[in-house]
């Protein structure tokens, strides 16, 4: 096989995107691998399911793909990668939605499977997150991995999302609200290691999916 | 599941989804006040509503208790051989036959295309008869002048019609350029797909037999000491011996599980392979079984 002409991996974001549109057949794939465990991230606790995150981030890199020459450049590319890919997982919620004999994943996913190194609170904690994570609805999920577990600032997640900063806020602040029991932990200080040995014997208070209320109405 | 003793409850303090309520702006006026007096005199709600309403979010403190996990290896090689698939998106402008005569004819380009035609059904027709009469006794090897014709129909753009071809797509193989393949054009470069799509054809898409091969799928699977996991037991659909990214490689392909319309394919180093074990799989990617 011919070496590469160019060293890809010194190159941004931006001129890989660029050489991919003008028909270089090494570029997005260099751009994939920079950025896929993020974007895989971002799909699987949004779907919650490994194999249904696989798809959606399929569908997303070859939507990306195909759509590169139209990326006008008005945001950071891995913005617009995360904004494909949130798309691609929002439309296959929606497509699982509308199968009702289809539930949404319990508590035994890839991001709840308990480590072989988790003690038994930090797996309860992990339970907890994922459980209550399937039972939000999708778009304060969503908003809520992209803030809270992803580490986005709200603006990000907006422009992520396609909607105004107000929108994420009430959105996070909704979902928040059903994880508020989580998130007293972690208020309190508890690390992984001892939010579940709580001296007062509390412990998390799942959400369950009666809890659901849908939110987001500001902005 | 035991309830946390700080949690809201009714008549005592401010339900979670109202402090929800309160922010938005959503409670009557009324009703946001007497919440508002709530919080003021309750600490225990107050630090409730900063978590809710925190404008910088936890800075992806939550990420603590899921696992920060790499996308699976699995995953990764299968979206990249999809990528792999797609065609470039534009013609680099490197091209020559595209500068050097933009306006040349439409009845230039069929006339063209006329003759290549022509010119590749007599080499198909010629390599047809030096297949017969080579007995199919190398029956591993790929037909390149049966590949060159199919690459002109085929879906996948790094080796067929796409004036970018002259850049060896990363899913691309040769086939072997000794005498084993048969041919004097044994330099021609296909995708994976493509011949893992001849295999298919030759093999008539459902009988289990390599190309040129006498249909005997027990010799055929034992030709190969080492198949991928999974696949010990189960017969190709074809078979090649292959030349990927510089080193010898067998590609197979075998029936999906499940799937009578899709072909799994698997290229497997051959260098290193001990049998029996399964073979290290240098790449795998599905085809259909048009």
């Amino acid at each position: 096989m011919a070496a590469p002409r160019v060293d890809l991996g010194v190159l941004d974001d931006r001129d890989l995107l660029a050489r991919h549109a003008a028909g270089d057949g090494e570029a997005f794939g260099e751009l994939f691998r920079r950025h896929r465990d993020r974007l895989w991230s971002v799909a699987l606790r949004t779907l919650g399911d490994p194999e249904e995150a696989a798809d959606a981030l399929q569908d997303a890199m070859l939507s990306a793909y195909r759509a590169a020459g139209s990326f006008r450049g008005d945001s950071a590319v891995t913005t617009w990668l995360h904004r494909v890919v949130v798309n691609a997982c929002l439309d296959r919620i929606r497509r699982r939605n509308s199968r009702p004999t289809v539930p949404l994943p319990e508590v035994e996913t890839e991001s709840a499977r308990p480590a072989a190194t988790d003690d038994i609170a930090t797996t309860d904690l992990r339970l907890a997150l994922a459980s209550a994570l399937a039972t939000l609805p999708e778009e304060q999920r969503v908003a809520l991995v992209l803030v809270d577990v992803e580490g986005y600032s709200v603006e990000e997640t907006a422009r992520v999302l396609g909607v105004a900063s107000g929108t994420v806020k009430s959105r996070c602040a909704r979902a928040r609200a059903k994880l508020l029991p989580l998130l007293r932990h972690l208020r309190d200080g508890d690390t992984p290691g001892s939010a579940g040995n709580r001296s007062d014997g509390s412990r998390v208070k799942i959400s369950t999916r009666n809890d659901h209320r849908e939110g987001g109405t500001a902005g | 599941m035991t309830i946390d003793p700080a949690a809201s409850g009714p008549d005592t303090h401010l339900e979670p989804d109202r402090m929800a309520d309160l922010y938005e702006g959503l409670l009557e006026p009324g009703a946001a006040e007497a919440a508002r007096r709530h919080l003021a005199g309750c600490r225990a709600c107050a630090d409730d509503f900063a978590l809710i309403t925190l404008d910088s979010g936890f800075g992806g403190e939550l990420a603590a208790f899921t696992a920060p996990e790499p996308i699976p290896a699995d995953v990764a090689i299968r979206i990249e051989a999809a990528l792999h698939r797609e065609p470039p998106l534009a013609v680099p402008a490197a091209a020559p036959q595209h500068s050097a005569a933009p306006r040349r004819s439409r009845r230039f380009r069929l006339w063209f295309g006329g003759l290549a035609g022509a010119t590749l059904v007599i080499g198909g027709v010629f390599a047809g008869v030096t297949a017969l009469n080579s007995g199919g006794a190398k029956s591993s090897s790929v037909s390149v002048a049966g590949g060159a014709a199919d690459s002109g129909r085929s879906t996948s753009p790094h080796a067929a019609s796409s004036p970018a071809a002259g850049a060896q797509a990363p899913n691309a193989v040769a086939p072997p350029s000794d005498a084993e393949s048969g041919s004097p054009q044994g330099s021609a470069t296909l995708t994976v797909e493509q011949q893992a799509a001849q295999l298919l054809k030759k093999a008539g898409q459902s009988q289990p037999q390599a190309a040129g091969s006498t249909g005997d799928t027990k010799a055929l699977a034992s030709r190969f000491a080492c198949p991928p996991a999974g696949f010990a037991d189960t017969s190709p659909l074809g078979m090649a011996s292959i030349t990927y990214q510089g080193q010898p490689a067998e590609l197979l392909v075998y029936p999906k599980p499940g799937d009578a319309t899709t072909a799994s394919v698997y290229v497997v180093a051959t260098t290193g392979c001990a049998a029996p074990g399964p073979g290290e799989v240098l790449y795998t990617t599905e085809v259909p079984r048009r």
